[in-house]
């Protein structure tokens, strides 16, 4: 160990988890020094023992006792007790060492960030904090991840946060969590590529992000969304509740993974799609809402490249809701590109079976069938019709 | 593309002949093609010959996976793979382990390199007590009694 030099026992020390560092400079002197020199720093109050108002001042003299030019990350677990000022000192001392990465959770009260640690932060993750965005002085020139859980901004929320956004200039990376609920929820930032959306209400959703690749929204509830034309979107991970059929996959018509889970659409499914899937589409869609042949119908005829297509019941674990009473209209085209089919949670139905049959049927050039009823009751008479339909497949093979 | 062979050889004069591709996961091996005459013996003056052996076994294991599926390798390969670094490291007593280290940063192998300083960091270090830690890297404690107390008291926040 003695043989190794200082870098490379730096380097060791970054694959331990940041909070166990800090120990290691009991050890010894040169233990001591490493420390000091080590980029990735990590404070939280609750294992401060004089108390939340002190730990801010802790945090400083311990920062102004580091000697690491370049800050890599700081992590400050804060609490509503730490005085903000303090805080803002902190920040404004991390703020000369270039700070690359800053996470700060559990602030209520009101922040404002210093200058230059706008300019050179590249990564926040801001978890429970009180901001007031017309005190952020300059805009965030690097900033690539932001991350913004259970936030809420002084003012109006939504032009808060539209504002915020609008100094992020080379942002590619946002994820958004607990957003507190908002007539309006806009994202327009044109240089983005990846979005999430966890945990979210409002009425109406506007995406304007052209550069987009991945989009992930989850748990959201929207009654109608605008998504201008995203040429480079690649995968899309949607779990929406409430929202109008008409309007969602029609603006995400070049994606190649599309995954959707509907919760009590609104509306009723288009007769004919108005636009293509025009890319190989690897379809999944969850099976828990009423009308879902109908969607699927739509999505096969929307989908003229569909290579594999999944169906699956979501995170439900109790019986999915029956078809609706209406005909099973099935698609009016083959598949000539689907290459696996795989459908858990059938249930041998008359319909089940019919539509299973038209995809069998239908594809081409199918190799891989999954069917599988992941029943959590033993029902032997289901349990026959799907062999039954096994059969059927592998001579259809 | 055709296959061929480099030649290593150890601090210790011993020779090993590998594949290229094998060799080139190293990327401080180019750059000494490039200045040395391309088709001698490139010494490696840093590494010993067991050491160097070590390196070729884990640089051959990781070849045959990253030809293996045409880039784009099954889950069930790099779990194999996975379980075969772990034995490779448990293997390996203490100063190999930091020779190897040496070997992976000299000769610039990224993957072996985090390899070994995660093993390192999880199997000397992480999760254990400060006296602990001192037995297992053998750091000889060169504190007094109250320069240990003023460093604890620093970073107090840290002691859960």
């Amino acid at each position: 160990l003695v043989r190794l030099h200082d870098d490379l026992l730096l380097k060791i020390l970054s694959y331990l988890p940041t909070n166990e560092v800090p120990i290691t400079s009991v050890l010894s002197k040169r233990w001591h020094c490493l420390w000091m020199l080590f980029p990735k720093l990590e404070y939280c109050c609750r294992n401060h023992t004089n108390g939340f108002e002190s730990f801010p001042q802790f945090v400083s003299t311990s920062l102004l006792l580091h000697s690491a030019p370049v800050l890599e990350s700081l992590h400050l677990t804060l609490h509503d007790m730490c005085p903000v000022t303090d805080i803002e000192s902190c920040l404004e001392i991390a703020s000369k060492r270039n700070l690359h990465e800053l996470k700060m959770g559990f602030l209520k009260s009101l922040l404002s960030l210093p200058r230059r640690l706008c300019e050179t932060l590249v990564v926040m993750h801001l978890d429970g904090v009180v901001l007031d965005v017309t005190l952020v002085p300059s805009s965030f020139k690097s900033l690539k991840t932001l991350h913004l859980l259970c936030m809420t901004y002084k003012g109006n929320n939504n032009k808060s946060f539209k504002r915020l956004l609008s100094k992020c200039p080379v942002l590619e990376d946002l994820l958004i969590e607990c957003n507190e609920g908002s007539q309006t929820f806009t994202v327009a930032v044109p240089s983005l590529q990846r979005l999430s959306i966890i945990n979210s209400w409002s009425e109406c959703f506007r995406l304007k992000t052209p550069s987009l690749k991945h989009l992930k929204i989850e748990r959201f509830v929207m009654l109608s969304c605008y998504i201008e034309n995203m040429p480079h979107i690649v995968t899309a991970d949607v779990e929406v509740e409430r929202i109008n059929l008409r309007e969602l996959p029609g603006s995400l018509t070049s994606v190649e993974r599309l995954s959707l889970l509907l919760i009590a659409p609104q509306g009723k499914v288009p007769q004919k799609p108005t636009k293509m899937f025009h890319r190989r589409l690897h379809l999944s869609l969850c099976t828990f809402y009423r009308d879902w042949p109908s969607y699927l119908k739509w999505m096969i005829e929307a989908s003229p490249k569909l290579q594999t297509l999944k169906l699956h019941r979501g995170h439900w674990t109790r019986p999915c809701i029956r078809f609706s009473n209406e005909n099973l209209k099935l698609p009016e085209c083959s598949l000539p590109h689907l290459e696996l089919f795989e459908w858990r949670g059938y249930e041998g139905t008359p319909k089940n079976r019919k539509l299973a049959s038209y995809i069998l049927t239908n594809a081409s050039c199918l190799e891989r069938v999954i069917i599988s009823s992941e029943l959590s009751y033993a029902d032997k008479k289901k349990d026959g019709i799907l062999k039954a339909l096994m059969r059927k497949e592998f001579s259809l093979l | 593309m055709s296959k061929k062979n480099i030649v290593l050889k150890s601090s210790n004069g011993i020779i090993f002949e590998v594949e290229e591709a094998v060799a080139l996961q190293s990327e401080t091996i180019p750059y000494m093609i490039e200045d040395d005459c391309a088709n001698d013996t490139i010494p490696l003056a840093n590494v010993t010959g067991d050491i160097l052996a070590l390196v070729i076994e884990y640089c051959k294991k990781h070849v045959v996976v990253a030809d293996g599926d045409g880039g784009g390798s099954s889950s069930s390969s790099q779990e194999d793979l996975k379980n075969w670094d772990a034995q490779f490291m448990n293997d390996l007593d203490q100063s190999k382990i930091f020779n190897l280290l040496l070997a992976a940063d000299f000769l610039n192998i990224k993957t072996l390199f985090d390899l070994t300083c995660q093993f390192v960091a999880d199997t000397m270090i992480k999760g254990k007590s400060v006296e602990e830690v001192r037995r297992t890297l053998n750091i000889e404690k060169d504190y007094t009694s109250e320069e240990e107390a003023k460093a604890r008291q620093e970073n107090e926040w840290a002691f859960k």
